[in-house]
């Protein structure tokens, strides 16, 4: 039987370095690019032509339109859907990376730490920034809220950044572990189909059974990561 | 675990803030616009046949507003022809009611004029009767020294007394 954690490694596809640090094009790169791909094609083809009165193509783009709209004006206000477009990429990008990933022979980018950690973080860096533009030098005042007593600031101001900190490290791991574990479950029951013969076709119809579960599992943490990103947004806004 | 594998951490990194990168720009600048560019068509259409219809429905509550007060002046007016019919009615039927009165009045006075003379003839038709009734009384009698004027002139002494 393979290694189930051969899917997960990191083969580079054309090798590049600027100076001393390695940015080579690999599968993981890859299939960051081919979401992003699939995305921009996926809708571009389906808002081809426009109608006022959609067709089941337009549809799609609009209903995650809406589900994203509904989402942030639930977390964020109005005012937060200028920040739409950000959060509705966001989606997108865990989307099609965990879907694509459920493909044979595919690479799940979504399931290694350092790239949702870096996308975590983007999305930390866009919220500092927003913050920052909205509410200025009020900003910080998240890092020590209002009405709490001067003499606490030493105990509430490491609290606070250690609080803001582990937002993109709990994204992460989440999606992380979810996605890694479901394509080791995949791996190991999908290795007995071949091994156990004509009594495979068990384990086939398990695995058959847990890619439609996984399919949810993709959609959903995609969800749960943009919700979660939209409430951070939302704190970044607004103040305590 | 490949997770772990330092190696590749500089490589990920970078290529997922250029695929983020190209993802928003994409999203931002082409499809979000579209999106939010038919919505909007759509949404001023929608407002555009909510406007049509509450400008309709204003046109309809101003017909109806005015067929209520057509209708109302019709009223108005109906009624007023009715009172003015039956004070009409009213102030003929008293002529008539007058005009019968009078005349009964005077058929009755010429009626009682007329009894008034027919019995004034007939007492004098019995007084006649009543002195040839007595004066053939006295003949039969044979009171001779009884005449007929005699009678006559008893008769209507007890006329007059009576």
């Amino acid at each position: 039987m393979s290694n189930p954690m051969e899917q997960f490694v990191i083969k580079p596809i054309i090798p590049l370095k600027v100076g001393d640090v390695d940015i080579s094009f690999t599968n993981s790169s890859l299939f960051m690019m081919l979401s992003v791909l699939a995305a921009a094609l996926l809708f571009g083809l389906c808002l081809r032509r426009r109608t006022i009165v959609p067709g089941l193509a337009q549809s799609l783009p609009e209903c995650i339109y809406g589900f994203i709209a509904n989402l942030m004006k639930e977390n964020l206000g109005p005012e937060g859907l200028k920040y739409f477009s950000f959060i509705f990429s966001l989606f997108l990008f865990i989307a099609f990376g965990n879907v694509l990933g459920l493909f044979p022979y595919a690479f799940t980018f979504t399931s290694h730490a350092t790239a949702v950690g870096t996308l975590s973080i983007v999305a930390l860096l866009f919220n500092i920034a927003v913050g920052i533009k909205k509410r200025k030098w009020g900003y910080f005042r998240t890092f020590m809220p209002k009405g709490i007593p001067l003499a606490l600031a030493p105990l509430i101001m490491p609290i606070e950044t250690i609080s803001m900190l582990s937002k993109p490290f709990s994204l992460t791991v989440r999606l992380v572990a979810n996605m890694t574990v479901g394509h080791i479950m995949l791996k190991i029951i999908a290795g007995f189909v071949v091994s156990l013969g004509v009594l495979g076709i068990v384990p086939l119809f398990f695995d058959a059974c847990i890619i439609v579960f996984e399919l949810f599992i993709a959609l959903l943490q995609a969800f749960i990561y943009t919700v979660l990103s939209c409430i951070y947004l939302g704190d970044a806004i607004r103040s305590h | 675990m490949p997770q772990l594998d330092f190696s590749t951490f500089s490589s990920q990194s970078f290529w997922l803030v250029v695929s983020f990168g190209l993802m928003w720009l994409i999203m931002a600048k082409m499809i979000v616009p579209k999106i939010t560019d038919i919505l909007n068509q759509r949404q001023r259409k929608i407002d555009d046949y909510l406007n049509a219809a509450g400008e309709f429905k204003q046109a309809a509550e101003a017909a109806l507003e005015k067929y209520r007060q057509a209708l109302k002046k019709a009223n108005d007016e109906a009624a007023e022809e009715m009172h003015k019919a039956s004070e009409e009615l009213h102030r003929t039927i008293a002529e008539r009611d007058a005009e019968t009165s009078r005349r009964l009045q005077e058929m009755l006075l010429e009626n009682e004029r007329q009894i008034a003379e027919n019995r004034h003839q007939t007492m004098e038709q019995i007084e006649k009767i009543s002195v040839a009734l007595a004066a053939g009384i006295a003949a039969k009698l044979g009171l001779e020294n009884v005449s007929v004027a005699d009678i006559a002139r008893i008769a209507e002494q007890e006329r007059n007394d009576g």
